[in-house]
């Protein structure tokens, strides 16, 4: 299992988007997990581009108002997507991984800087976690 | 944990969500994998403050299905965080290549010894495959004779290194006589040629 994980802080202009496809290119990423992407929204075509390969899964949070989102996206050669689930401050994507011939979980987790959220955020992720 | 921060002095309430991290860590039974390069992944522009803030988290169950999974840390590059790759060894490494070792050709014989070998293989079929055959039987042959003249290197050098490490331990405790130190020269230059 390979992921690639940054809190990018914004995708902006192209010198982000060459920096990730190369990185994930060169890994051999299975996945691919951003944080701060400050998009509200995403496309295919945008993901694509990011990954530079046409056969990937992805799933985005947009957080508030591109605020706080994020995206995972992964290779369909190395993992089999069966489900996922989005909350405050992360995405959970249930699947099977090919190679090591496996049900998994990537969990993609962008706490909140204050307390009170974050342990709003561990007892959901630790519920989520016992159901898995 | 507190040496995972630098240039942020440490606050009650800073302590109170360490425990809680570190308690939720425990908890779900993850491991906090063993990182390789920097050690803290956010860096304040300003360059007065870094902390380890990203990482990845990985259960016992998936570690043993993904073995020797390490996080490494990349250089910082497109944002304030380093990005982290996640990286494991189910991988095959593939067929294992041909190697030679420089003393091997130091040794007389040596060449004599390949001919000889060489000339004996019987193998047929197309060029590219006799080739790939007879390169194997060589790899063969090769183990044997180089186990022959040389042994083991690799045991007799975790030996030394054992024998080394012990003189260093009890020079530690007591300075070393001439003959302790003497024995660990030779065996430094028995390494080098190793």
């Amino acid at each position: 299992m390979i992921i690639v994980n940054l809190n990018i802080r914004g995708l902006g202009g192209g010198t982000k988007a060459r920096y990730l496809s190369h990185l994930v290119i060169k890994e051999g990423a299975d996945f691919l997990c951003l944080q701060e992407t400050k998009s509200s929204s995403f496309s295919d075509v945008r993901c694509f581009l990011l990954w530079g390969s046409c056969n990937i899964g992805w799933v985005h949070h947009k957080g508030i108002n591109g605020a706080r989102s994020m995206i995972t996206m992964w290779n369909k050669e190395a993992f089999e997507y069966g489900s996922h689930v989005v909350g405050t401050g992360f995405i959970a994507i249930v699947g099977y991984h090919l190679e090591a011939k496996r049900h998994c979980v990537v969990v993609n987790v962008y706490a909140a800087c204050n307390i009170k959220d974050k342990i709003l955020l561990w007892e959901t992720l630790t519920t989520f976690k016992q159901s898995h | 944990m507190a040496e995972e921060r630098k240039g942020i002095r440490g606050h009650s309430s800073q302590k109170k969500e360490m425990e809680g991290f570190n308690n939720f860590i425990e908890t779900n039974g993850w491991v906090d994998i063993s990182c390789v390069g920097k050690k803290f992944t956010w860096f304040k522009a300003n360059g007065t403050t870094n902390s380890r803030l990203d990482r990845f988290l990985v259960s016992e169950e998936s570690l043993q299905i993904w073995l020797a999974a390490k996080q490494y840390v990349q250089q910082r590059v497109v944002s304030d965080h380093c990005a982290l790759v996640l990286k494991s060894c189910t991988k095959e490494w593939g067929p294992k290549p041909f190697r030679t070792f420089d003393v091997w050709l130091k040794e007389p014989g040596f060449t004599a010894m390949i001919k000889g070998k060489w000339e004996l293989y019987q193998v047929e079929g197309n060029s590219i495959s006799v080739l790939k055959e007879k390169l194997k039987l060589l790899k063969a042959d090769l183990k044997v004779w180089s186990r022959s003249v040389f042994g083991c290197v690799e045991s007799d050098k975790r030996r030394i290194e054992m024998e080394i490490e012990n003189l260093d331990g009890e020079d530690n405790i007591y300075a070393l006589e001439d003959e302790g130190r003497l024995r660990r020269l030779e065996l430094f230059s028995q390494l080098g040629i190793v």
